[in-house]
Order: structure tokens, then C-alpha cells, then sequence
């Protein structure tokens, strides 16, 4: 009767474990859902897409009535033999990669001078700057939109290459004087004892160690301004624009939309940053949680 | 500047002239960028939103002091009072499903078996994607007349458009992008408890109720809310997905803060001024929230940074 103490009614450990791993099946099915129907969408013919009920077995025919569509690459031609799309597509490439060396430059930079050199206000200085990662991106686009058309950014990959890199930049700053921190200056000291100059100490003896940080903060720095959509839609429309932006205006106003192109330029754009979160899952998962959860 | 190479100089404390200029060479050049691109931005367009500027009309601008802000904030029936409430009914309704969600399944990943790491890392897929994307593959899904959603659920309901079903749209692709946010955190959480406390339960013969609800939850606590304050501070500017998935119409279930300044301040022909104003009151509350996450997460990391002698 006493409920603070171990009854007879609970399940025990061997029984618990299979209704676990079938709740944990249903949630990793129904997550991955979304993904696995546009990869599917993304082979279909335009008539398989607008079918009741949805179609989403591959096969050779679409028999009436059946979840059978059939199974073409022609979407994914279609869109590699675009020219503007593949445009964009390095756009992206380019925007994000470039932000994100920027960013992880300048802000180790950054964080080692906050790290070694601590100075009155430099705690609020950070805090600072980190906040500046969070501010809604679209109460800063009006003021920025204006400033870039004087200074002729305005839709080029430079003006948001530069805009990234701030926006990273920040976060960088602060991962990377977490992460110094936690070097032993005693190690610099040394080299420098033995007649190195700083920059030789920072490069020889810092940089290793920090280099679980540098990933972390890279990792985190490549997926945001790679899926980055506020700014790129704003700041840009003809020439710079990437491909979140581009992906959207697939749909367009269409009454026909065209799903399976749209769903195909999606997959495109979706396995490389997938794989890339995957196989740096660790680095990834410190980063997104500022460093909360070690990975 | 020509002690940066020297290799003497820095034995002599803290002030001297080299480490100093280390520093600043060090942190100047971030500094300079976030001052051109974010507080310069923010500070010219602090000075707009107390004027009538127009930058499609060509005259100078009339200051008009609290104006802008007067008009935001005394309509209450204005579409600003309500694109602030349903961005806080989002923050709930959001937020709290991603907290259940993700730490229910925390709960079960917490056993171990082979191939954990792997199958947690494959649950953290949805949030590598891109909001923009999937958000535009949500509405394949949310289509009235083909989409898998409505079939799947045997119903034949709208779910763009202006019904309040579009809410629920912008809710469930996020709650489906960023439970596996709060998964992470929970196991984090979960992680961090000592197994002796479980040691000591199980000796005491406690019941399962009773080590969830004095161990697992007290304990796992801090870290899920770090990561309530990270969800609630990031959907309170939530952009993407609403945009994506409904426009920038006013008046839409979907019109937050965000969405609704994209529609003003690049709407056209309108004065800056009051778009500005808004940006700011929206700047004004992200960055209440962004101070009370920073805290906390220095909090929970349970280190001090600064302050610490080298």
C-alpha cells in the first residue's frame, strides 16, 4: 500500500525493454518521415504528385488507386541542367564556407585576446557580443537593407559573406575564449620563455588544443549561414541569392507547383549539410548547445 | 605594435605596452565588425524610428519624437498587440510540446544498447536541416486536397490559407524540427546524475515514481530549462517557417513579430519610422530574453570566465 516503496504492479527491466525500443522506432519513423517522403517526391512524375491517396512506393507503373508512382530521375536532371539554380547552389557553397573561415578566424583571434588578457568590462563586453547572436534577425535586416543599398551590397555574396561572418562572429568569439580557458597559459609562458614570439606560441602551442573548439564552433557557423534564410531573402534577388531563397521561390505562385523539381533541389541541398552533421555529430551537438553539452 | 614579435616583454605584468597591443590586434578586428554591421545598423536605425524618414520619398526627415512608439504601443486592438500574443502562444504551445516530446524520448534513450550514438545522432537530423526548405516541403504535406497530412488523418482540412489551422502548421513543423533539440539537452540532463543517487534509491527500496520525481527530475532539471530559455528566445523571432509557409499578410494566424516587420518595413512605400520603432520593441524583449539565457547558461556551464586568474 505504500507508494513511496517498490510494488509488485511495475514492470520489470526485461519486460520494459522492447515497448521501449518499439516507442523509440515509432518516434525515429515518424521524425524521419518528412525527409524520407521528399526524397521520394523528389523521383516522382508531375501526375504521381498531386495523386489521392499519396503515392510512395517506387515502382515502373501507377496502377489507379494504389500508393505505387512511378519512379523517374528527371527531376534531379532537370534540376542539375539549370544554370541558375546551380548558380545559387554555389552561392551557397560559397557564402557559407567563406563566413564560417572568416568567422572562425577572427573569432579565435577574438577569444584568445579575451581569454589572456582579461580587462575591466570584459565579461560584459562578451555578453555583449554573444547577444548579438540573438537578436532577431529581421529587426536588424530594415537598417542593414538600407545601409547596404548606400554602400552598394545590396544582392552580392560579398555583402552577405560579411553579414554571416558578424553574426557567427560573435559566437565564435565567445566559444573560443570558453574553450582557451580551459588551455593552461602556463604552456605559452614556456614557449615563450624559450624565446618564441606570441604569435609562434599561440600558433604552436594554443592552436593544437584548441582545435575540438575550432570544429565545434565551425560545424555550428557552416549549418547556420547554410540554411540561412531571413537575410538572404531581404539583402538579396537576382545575383546573390542562395538557395533556401531559391527553394522557395520554386513554389512561386504557381497553381501548379511543381513539387517534384522543388523536392529534388531540396535533397540536393539537404545530403551534403545531413552527411556533414553526421559525421561531425559531436563537434555539431557542442555547438548548438553553446558549449552546454560536452558531445 | 612592435612588441607583437618580440620575444621579451610580457614577463613584466599585465599592463605592460606589448601585451596590450596583443590584445588589441587580437580583438579589434571583431570588434570593428560587429560594431559596423551590428551596433552601427542598430543605432542609425534607432535614430530613424523617432523620425517620419521615408526612403522612397525623396525629403529630409522630420523628427517626431515618440510618436512612432506612442501609436505601436496605444492600440491595443492593433495588429502589434496581436502579432505579440500569438508569437507567446507559439513560445507555449511550441516550447512545451518540444519539452515532453524531447524528454520523453530522452527517457527511453537513456538504456544502453548498441547503437546508440548512432540512432541519437540520426534523431538529430531534422534540426541540421534548413527551416526554409522544410518548411516549404511542409506545405506539399499540409496541401488541402493531396497532401500525405490529410490523408493520413482521414480529414479534409485547410490548413494554409487564413484558418486557424495555420498556426498549427507553423507549430507542428517546429515542435517536428527542434524536439530533438530538447532531447539533447534532456539527455544531457540525464547524463549528469550521478548513478550513485540510484544506488542509494534502490537500497532504500524507493519506488520508480518516487527516483523519477526526487532524482531524475530535480536533477535533470537545470539542463532542460537552458534549453526551454534557447527555444523560447528562438521562437520568439521565429521567421522562417511562418514566412515559408503562410507569407507576410497581416492579420494571418501566422503574423509574428517577425513576419509582420517583414511585411511593414519592406512593404513599400511606408515610412521607416514606425517599422524601426517595432524592430526596437522586438529588440527591446530578445534581449531581455537573450540576458536571461546568457545567465543561465553560465549558470548550468557552472563556470566563471571572467575573473579567473590565469
Amino acid at each position: 500500500m505504500n507508494r513511496y516503496r517498490r510494488g509488485q504492479g511495475e514492470l520489470s527491466e526485461s519486460k520494459a525493454a522492447p515497448v521501449r525500443a518499439l516507442l523509440l522506432a515509432a518516434y525515429a519513423m515518424i521524425s524521419l518521415a518528412p525527409v524520407a517522403y521528399m526524397l521520394l517526391t523528389a523521383c516522382k512524375v508531375p501526375a504521381d504528385t498531386a495523386a489521392v491517396p499519396p503515392r510512395f512506393l517506387p515502382g515502373l507503373s501507377a496502377p489507379e488507386d494504389s500508393f505505387w508512382f512511378r519512379f523517374t530521375l528527371a527531376n534531379f536532371q532537370r534540376v542539375l541542367a539549370d544554370a541558375q539554380t546551380l548558380r545559387y547552389f554555389f552561392n551557397s557553397v560559397f557564402i557559407s564556407v567563406c563566413s564560417t573561415a572568416l568567422s572562425v578566424a577572427i573569432g579565435s583571434l577574438a577569444g584568445y585576446g579575451f581569454s589572456r588578457f582579461p580587462f575591466r568590462g570584459g565579461r560584459d563586453a562578451l555578453f555583449f557580443v554573444l547577444s548579438t547572436r540573438m537578436l532577431p534577425p529581421l529587426a536588424v535586416a530594415v537598417p542593414i537593407s538600407f545601409m547596404y543599398s548606400r554602400l552598394g551590397l545590396l544582392d552580392t555574396r560579398f555583402g552577405l559573406i560579411l553579414l554571416y561572418t558578424c553574426f557567427n562572429l560573435s559566437f565564435a568569439t565567445w566559444m573560443m575564449k570558453a574553450f582557451i580557458d580551459g588551455i593552461p597559459a602556463a604552456y605559452e609562458e614556456a614557449a615563450m620563455l624559450d624565446g618564441h614570439s606570441r604569435w609562434e606560441a599561440m600558433r604552436r602551442v594554443v592552436l593544437p588544443q584548441a582545435m575540438p573548439g575550432i570544429a565545434a564552433t565551425a560545424v555550428f557557423s557552416l549549418i547556420s549561414s547554410w540554411n540561412e534564410y531571413a537575410f538572404a531573402l531581404t539583402l538579396t534577388s537576382t545575383d546573390a541569392v542562395t538557395m533556401p531563397v531559391r527553394i522557395h521561390a520554386i513554389i512561386g505562385d504557381n497553381s501548379a507547383i511543381p513539387w517534384g523539381p522543388m523536392s529534388a533541389a531540396a535533397t540536393l541541398f539537404l545530403l551534403p549539410i545531413v552527411f556533414f552533421g553526421l559525421a561531425m555529430r559531436k563537434h555539431l551537438i557542442r555547438g548548438a548547445t553553446f558549449g552546454a553539452v560536452k558531445g | 605594435m612592435s612588441g607583437f614579435n618580440s620575444p621579451s616583454g610580457r614577463r613584466d605584468g599585465r599592463g605592460s605596452f606589448s601585451d596590450r597591443a596583443v590584445r588589441n590586434l587580437c580583438i579589434l578586428p571583431a570588434l570593428a565588425l560587429l560594431i559596423a554591421f551590428n551596433v552601427f545598423p542598430l543605432l542609425a536605425s534607432l535614430g530613424v524610428s523617432f523620425t517620419d524618414f521615408n526612403p522612397i520619398i525623396d525629403t529630409a526627415p522630420r523628427f517626431t519624437g515618440m510618436e512612432n512608439y506612442l501609436s505601436l504601443v496605444n492600440s491595443p486592438r492593433d495588429e502589434v498587440w496581436r502579432s505579440f500574443s500569438r508569437t507567446g502562444a507559439l513560445v507555449l504551445v511550441t516550447v512545451g510540446l518540444e519539452t515532453a516530446i524531447g524528454f520523453g524520448v530522452a527517457l527511453l534513450l537513456r538504456s544502453r544498447f548498441r547503437g546508440r550514438g548512432l540512432f541519437t545522432a540520426i534523431l538529430l537530423i531534422p534540426m541540421m536541416l534548413s527551416p526554409a526548405v522544410m518548411g516549404s516541403f511542409w506545405r506539399y504535406l499540409f496541401n488541402a486536397d493531396y497532401g500525405a497530412l490529410n490523408w493520413l488523418l482521414d480529414a479534409r482540412w485547410n490548413w494554409d490559407g487564413s484558418r486557424a489551422l495555420s498556426f498549427w502548421a507553423v507549430a507542428l513543423a517546429e515542435v517536428w524540427m527542434w524536439s530533438p533539440f530538447m532531447m539533447l539537452l534532456s539527455l544531457a540532463g540525464l547524463n549528469s546524475i550521478p548513478k550513485a543517487l540510484y544506488e542509494a534509491a534502490e537500497v532504500d527500496r524507493a519506488s520508480r515514481w518516487l527516483r523519477f520525481r526526487h532524482i531524475t527530475l530535480p536533477l535533470a532539471a537545470p539542463m532542460i530549462l537552458l534549453g526551454v530559455v534557447f527555444r523560447a528566445m528562438d521562437t520568439f523571432r521565429l521567421f522562417d517557417t511562418a514566412m515559408v509557409l503562410n507569407g507576410n499578410l497581416e492579420g494571418q494566424p501566422t503574423t509574428f513579430v517577425s513576419v509582420l516587420l517583414h511585411a511593414r518595413g519592406f512593404g513599400g512605400s511606408r515610412s521607416l519610422g514606425e517599422p524601426t520603432a517595432l524592430a526596437y520593441l522586438l529588440l527591446i524583449a530578445s534581449l531581455a530574453l537573450a540576458t536571461l539565457v546568457l545567465r543561465y547558461l553560465d549558470y548550468v556551464r557552472g563556470d566563471r570566465y571572467y575573473g579567473r586568474r590565469l
